[in-house]
């Protein structure tokens, strides 16, 4: 399959993103547990490619570091998600999570060796944020939370388990 | 020539006629500026691939596949079709012009049983194949009763066709924690549900009226245009649209619960293909999945349920006029 340059003629998913995918949940506890770092960035670029053996198109996103809440963590983090949009083609993992430049997010990360980590439980290690009233980071989540709440919580999780 | 058939089969179909505020429940693609539906023109064309997992047969994901299909088209009120094409040595993952259902070892998806990613033509809109993986780290189960412990290949294959026909995920469904901390689904009003059921549970191997309305949306036979409505509104938080809001339309007559999300900034939604009559509608804050797998840009979940004002009738072959339903900051 030949590959070349095109402009953009077709996205899936600007307004309801896409879904595909059957989670097996986790709780908070094992969320925090299982991530080797968790951090509040903001998303500074999404470069995506063919991955090496061109069977799939996986999407690296690098997040500039606000604040390290667990683990240690440069200025900056990069992580990896599948589906993306390599030269005319456009991979859509419905259920997959989608970022752009500027996003504000929680993010959990797993580590895989040598390879690039991914997002901790697929899209459960990803917690938006965005400014409330009165200019407060707030936490999406099932009850939204001040951001310093929620890394409490998250430190409170860690400290428990030393 | 396999490619060339699917690529003149699976195309993004444009339905001009659709409403300015983009159902819920189904996969949506923007093509030049305009969102429409993604549907197949043609009974779905599938391979299952020749490679097993541990704990089930090539064979026996052939035949759960088989059943989750049959389970979409004995819909009455929708046309579908699937059309098996033959075994493949192909993985689902491999970028041939096939659809292909398989297993996959992923250990990096480690929380996912299974995902449909579609590969798409930028420059002429074809859908040029979309695979189904079912991940092998889990143990899987095609007994018919289940086996505890184990996930129902048939359940998460159902819900993977949903997604391969163009539906998306559906809010319908409560998570609660456990005593031990776990967290677990309590009730699923939806196949669609991103969530599963705890394994060896095999009550997702049936559609609820919420797929059906989903499925029976994209693919309408001439009775269910005729004899289906739609509600449509808007929800507002201090004048200004809510995006994002989990809007639920019950039936005191039926039982039926079918969901809907508003899907743009003017807070506007619709709910299509009710069976027509009155429903009473809910709105909420999705709060019972992770937000992640429905919308990719934060939403407003700062508000109470609030139920509308009166009842809607969704008439036979018609829309609602539009409703506005108000929520207050909590």
């Amino acid at each position: 399959m030949r590959l070349c340059l095109s402009t953009l003629a077709i996205c899936v998913g600007l307004v309801t993103s896409s879904f595909a995918v059957t989670v097996a949940p986790l709780t908070f506890e094992q969320l925090v547990n299982q991530s080797a770092a968790v951090v509040f960035g903001r998303v500074v670029e999404v470069r995506s490619d063919f991955t090496d053996d061109r069977r799939a198109i996986q999407s690296v996103v690098t997040v500039e570091v606000l604040r390290g809440i667990k683990g240690r963590s440069g200025d900056t983090l990069s992580f990896t998600t599948p589906g993306g949009q390599a030269g005319r083609y456009l991979n859509v993992i419905p259920g997959a999570p989608v970022f752009s430049r500027g996003d504000l997010a929680v993010f959990f990360v797993s580590s895989r060796g040598a390879r690039l980590p991914v997002t901790t439980g697929f899209t459960q290690g990803i917690f938006r944020v965005q400014r409330g009233a009165a200019n407060q980071m707030i936490v999406n989540q099932k009850v939204p939370v001040p951001l310093t709440t929620f890394e409490a919580n998250v430190r409170a999780i860690v400290d428990a388990t030393r | 020539m396999t490619r060339l058939v699917a690529i003149a089969a699976m195309v993004v179909a444009a339905s001009a006629a659709r409403p300015p505020a983009q159902a819920y429940l189904k996969l949506g693609a923007l093509l030049n500026g305009t969102v429409v539906d993604v549907t197949w023109r043609e009974p779905v064309p599938y391979f299952v691939s020749e490679l097993g997992a541990g704990s089930a047969s090539a064979a026996d994901l052939r035949g759960a596949v088989a059943r989750a299909a049959a389970t979409w088209a004995a819909v009455e009120s929708a046309q579908v079709q699937f059309a098996f094409q033959g075994m493949t040595t192909a993985l689902p993952e491999v970028i041939d012009g096939r659809t292909t259902i398989g297993f996959l070892d992923r250990p990096d998806l480690d929380q996912v049983l299974g995902a449909t990613s579609f590969m798409i033509d930028t420059s002429t809109g074809a859908i040029i194949e979309a695979d189904v993986f079912l991940n092998s780290r889990f143990l899987w189960s095609v007994a018919p009763a289940g086996v505890p412990g184990r996930a129902d290949l048939e359940s998460v294959a159902l819900h993977e066709l949903g997604h391969l026909l163009g539906l998306s995920h559906s809010a319908v469904g409560e998570t609660e924690r456990t005593s031990g901390g776990n967290r677990r689904v309590t009730a699923s009003g939806a196949v669609m549900f991103p969530i599963a059921m705890s394994a060896g549970t095999i009550a997702e191997r049936v559609l609820h009226p919420d797929d059906i309305a989903g499925i029976s949306d994209l693919y309408p036979t001439a009775a269910a245009l005729s004899e289906t409505g739609a509600i449509v509104g808007r929800v507002t938080k201090n004048g200004q649209g809510v995006l994002g809001v989990h809007v639920v339309a019950f039936s005191p007559e039926t039982g039926v619960l079918i969901g809907t999300f508003t899907l743009n900034m003017e807070g506007e939604f619709v709910i299509a293909r009710l069976p027509a009559g009155p429903y009473v509608l809910r709105v909420e804050p999705l709060d019972d999945a992770d937000p992640e797998s429905f919308f990719s840009a934060p939403i407003d979940v700062d508000f109470g349920v609030t139920y509308a004002p009166r009842m809607v009738v969704a008439p036979a072959g018609g829309s609602s006029r539009s409703i506005e339903i108000r929520v207050s900051a909590r």
